[in-house]
C-alpha cells in the first residue's frame, strides 16, 4: 500500500480558491436521501432482510391457506381476506426490524456521529432517512400484500372454497390500507422508535410490542379499554381501516377516528425522535 | 480557523471540558495535547456539532458547525477511525457522504488513490487491519477538500511508513495554509509533528504556545556544574537569584539561571569550572511535569 503524494487540489479549478462555496447549492434533502439509499443498499443484512420478509409473508399466507382448505370441511367459512393477510405477522415484523436497523445500526458502529457531521441538520437528515425506509416499506408492502392475496385466492379457489378477486366488494379498500398504512406505519414507528432508543434489540423489541402485545393481552383488559382504547392503537387501527375487524367486533373503531389515530401515530412518532434527537448529544 | 470562547461540557456532574478558550490558526499544525479522559474528544466533538456544549460556543470560520451550508468542505474530521459499517465497502462508506454533501462521486476515487486504497476500495471494511481504518478515516477527512482538517490521535495503528505519510499529509497541509488540528496523548509524536500546542488536563488549558517553548518554559531546565570550589559557587549563584536543587561533593545542579551566566559569575571570582552543561527537559518531561496533577488515571506506584 503505498500512498501518492500528488497535488490535493486536483479539482481546485471547480470552484473559486478560499470561498470553497460553490459546491453548496446542490446539497438539500435530495442528497440526504440518496445517501440513505446508498447506506441501505450497499449492506447485505437490508437485502436479506427484504428477502426474507418476501418469502416468508406469502409463504406463511399461502400455507395458511392450503392448511385451511385441506382441513376444513363447512369451506364457506373461510374469510379469504384474513387468511390472505395473516402472512403479515411475519412481513411487518421483518420490516419493522429493517426499519430499526436503518438508524440503530449506526448508533451500534458510531456512523452516526459521521452522519450528523456531514449533515449537521438532523431534521433533514431524519426527514431523509424517513422518506427512504418508509419508500422502501410502501414497496415492500405493495409486494408483500399483493403477493399474499394472490397465493391465498389462488390456493382458495384450487380448494373450491370462498375466494375474492380485485374489484370485489371492499377488496380494493382491503389491498389499499393495507399496502399504504401498513407499509408506513411498519416503517415510521420502529425507526423512530430506533431514533429513541439506539439499540437494535431494545427497539425492536419495543416495536414489536407495540404492535402485538396489545392483540395478545386484549381479552385481559377491563372491557371500556377494549372499547375505547385498543382500537386506536397501530395493529387494530389497521385492520379497522382496511375490514379486517368487522364494526360489529369491540375493537373496532370508526373510519374517520381511525385514519386520525394513524396520522397522529405517525405524525407523533417522527416529531418526538426529531425533537429528541435534535437537542441529544450524538 | 477553530475559535472556542468558554466551552463547557458537562456530563452529569463531571466536568469534561472546563471553559477553554482557544484559537487553532491556518498555516500551522496545531497538537492539542492532554492525557487520557482529558476531554479532547469530547472538545473535538463539540467542535463538530456533535455534542452541545453546556456553556460558551465553539465556532468555524465564525459559524457554529451545525450552521454551516457545506460543512464538510469547510472542516473536515477523523474522530474515530474504527466507526464504519463493517458491512460496507470502503468505496461505499465514502460515497454516502460525498452524496450527503453534493460532491461529485469522481471524489470518492481521489481520495481513495490519495490514501492508498484503491486497490481495495471494493473490500468491506470489516477485514481492514488498524492502519487501513485510519487510512480510510483519513480519506473521509480529505472528501470535501477542506481548509481545515480535525483529527483524533490520527497514527493511531499506522505502521512506520504510514506515520510518517501522514506527518508529511499534515505539513503539506499547513504549508497550503489550511488549518491542522491533531490529537494525541504522546508528547513524542506531537514533536515531531506540530508548530503550535495546546495541552489540556481534566478539561481544562493547561498551555498555548509554540512547542519550543514547552521546553524553554520546563522547571526541569537545569545546569550541571562541576567545581572544586562547589561551596562558594553556590553561594554565588544563590545570590544571583538561582536555586541550587543538588549539590554533591564539587557537582550543583543548578536551576533558574543560564549557562553563560554562571560562567560569568565563576570567572568574575576566579572559580575554576570542571563541567558545565545545561540539560534541556525532554519534551515527554515537560509534559509530563504539565500535566502531572491533571491525571485521572494512574498506575499505582
Amino acid at each position: 500500500m503505498t500512498a501518492t503524494t500528488e497535488p490535493l487540489r486536483e479539482h481546485a479549478g471547480d470552484r473559486p480558491a478560499g470561498g470553497r462555496s460553490a459546491g453548496t447549492r446542490s446539497i438539500g434533502l435530495s442528497s440526504t436521501i440518496a445517501s440513505e439509499w446508498i447506506k441501505l443498499r450497499s449492506v447485505r443484512s437490508t437485502w436479506i432482510i427484504l428477502f426474507l420478509a418476501v418469502a416468508l409473508s406469502i409463504g406463511l399466507a399461502a400455507m395458511f391457506s392450503f392448511v385451511e382448505g385441506l382441513t376444513l370441511g363447512d369451506q364457506s367459512s373461510i374469510d379469504p381476506l384474513s387468511s390472505s393477510i395473516i402472512g403479515m405477522q411475519f412481513g411487518s415484523i421483518l420490516l419493522m426490524v429493517f426499519s430499526a436497523l436503518a438508524v440503530t445500526s449506526e448508533y451500534e458502529s458510531r456512523t452516526i456521529r459521521t452522519s450528523v457531521s456531514v449533515t449537521p441538520d438532523r431534521w433533514r437528515l431524519l426527514t431523509g432517512k424517513m422518506v427512504t425506509v418508509s419508500a422502501i416499506g410502501l414497496i415492500l408492502s405493495l409486494i408483500m400484500v399483493l403477493g399474499m392475496f394472490f397465493a391465498s385466492q389462488i390456493i382458495n379457489t384450487a380448494y373450491g372454497a370462498p375466494s375474492a378477486a380485485l374489484g370485489d366488494e371492499g377488496v380494493n379498500r382491503f389491498l389499499i390500507v393495507s399496502i399504504v398504512v401498513g407499509g408506513l406505519m411498519y416503517t415510521v414507528i420502529p425507526l423512530s422508535i430506533g431514533f429513541l432508543l439506539r439499540g437494535t434489540a431494545s427497539a425492536v423489541t419495543i416495536s414489536v410490542g407495540i404492535f402485538l402485545i396489545p392483540r395478545m393481552i386484549a381479552s385481559l383488559l377491563p372491557t371500556w379499554v377494549q372499547e375505547n382504547v385498543l382500537g386506536y392503537l397501530p395493529d387494530k387501527a389497521i385492520y379497522s381501516l382496511s375490514g379486517i375487524i368487522a364494526p360489529s367486533d369491540i375493537y373496532y373503531a370508526s373510519q374517520a377516528p381511525a385514519i386520525i389515530a394513524i396520522i397522529a401515530w405517525i405524525v407523533g412518532a417522527f416529531v418526538i425522535a426529531g425533537i429528541v434527537f435534535n437537542r441529544r448529544d450524538a | 480557523m477553530i475559535k472556542a470562547e468558554q466551552l463547557s461540557k458537562k456530563y452529569g456532574d463531571k466536568l469534561a471540558v472546563d471553559q477553554l478558550t482557544f484559537e487553532v490558526k491556518p498555516g500551522i499544525v496545531t497538537g492539542f495535547l492532554g492525557p487520557n479522559g482529558a476531554g479532547k474528544s469530547t472538545t473535538m466533538r463539540m467542535i463538530l456539532g456533535i455534542d452541545n456544549p453546556s456553556g460558551g460556543r465553539v465556532t468555524v470560520n465564525g459559524k457554529s458547525y451545525r450552521d454551516l451550508a457545506a460543512p464538510i468542505q469547510e472542516i473536515g474530521a477523523l474522530l474515530d477511525a474504527s466507526a464504519v459499517h463493517v458491512g460496507r465497502s470502503a468505496w461505499h462508506h465514502l460515497n454516502w457522504q460525498a452524496k450527503a454533501a453534493g460532491l461529485a462521486t469522481r471524489r470518492v476515487d481521489e481520495v481513495l488513490e490519495l490514501v492508498g486504497l484503491n486497490d481495495v476500495a471494493g473490500r468491506k471494511v470489516g477485514g481492514f487491519s488498524l492502519g487501513m481504518y485510519q487510512r480510510l478515516g483519513i480519506a473521509s477527512a480529505l472528501l470535501g477538500d477542506p481548509p481545515a482538517l480535525i483529527l483524533d490521535e490520527p497514527v493511531n495503528g499506522l505502521d512506520p511508513e504510514g506515520i510518517r505519510w501522514v506527518r508529511s499529509l499534515f505539513r503539506r497541509f499547513a504549508d497550503e495554509g489550511r488549518t491542522v488540528f491533531v490529537s494525541s496523548h504522546l508528547m513524542s509524536e506531537m514533536e515531531l509533528t506540530a508548530d503550535h500546542v495546546l495541552v489540556i488536563g481534566r478539561g481544562k488549558l493547561i498551555a498555548d504556545m509554540p512547542i519550543a517553548e514547552i521546553t524553554q518554559r520546563s522547571n526541569l531546565n537545569h545546569v550541571k556544574v562541576v567545581a572544586p570550589q562547589a561551596a562558594q559557587l553556590a553561594l554565588l549563584l544563590e545570590s544571583a537569584g538561582a536555586s541550587i536543587s543538588q549539590s554533591v561533593e564539587h557537582e550543583l545542579i543548578v536551576s533558574g539561571i543560564t549557562a553563560p551566566a554562571i560562567g560569568e559569575i565563576a570567572v568574575q571570582h576566579g572559580i575554576v569550572l570542571h563541567e558545565l552543561a545545561p540539560r534541556r527537559a525532554s519534551l515527554e518531561a515537560a509534559f509530563m511535569e504539565l500535566t502531572h496533577d491533571s491525571v485521572d488515571y494512574r498506575a499505582a506506584s
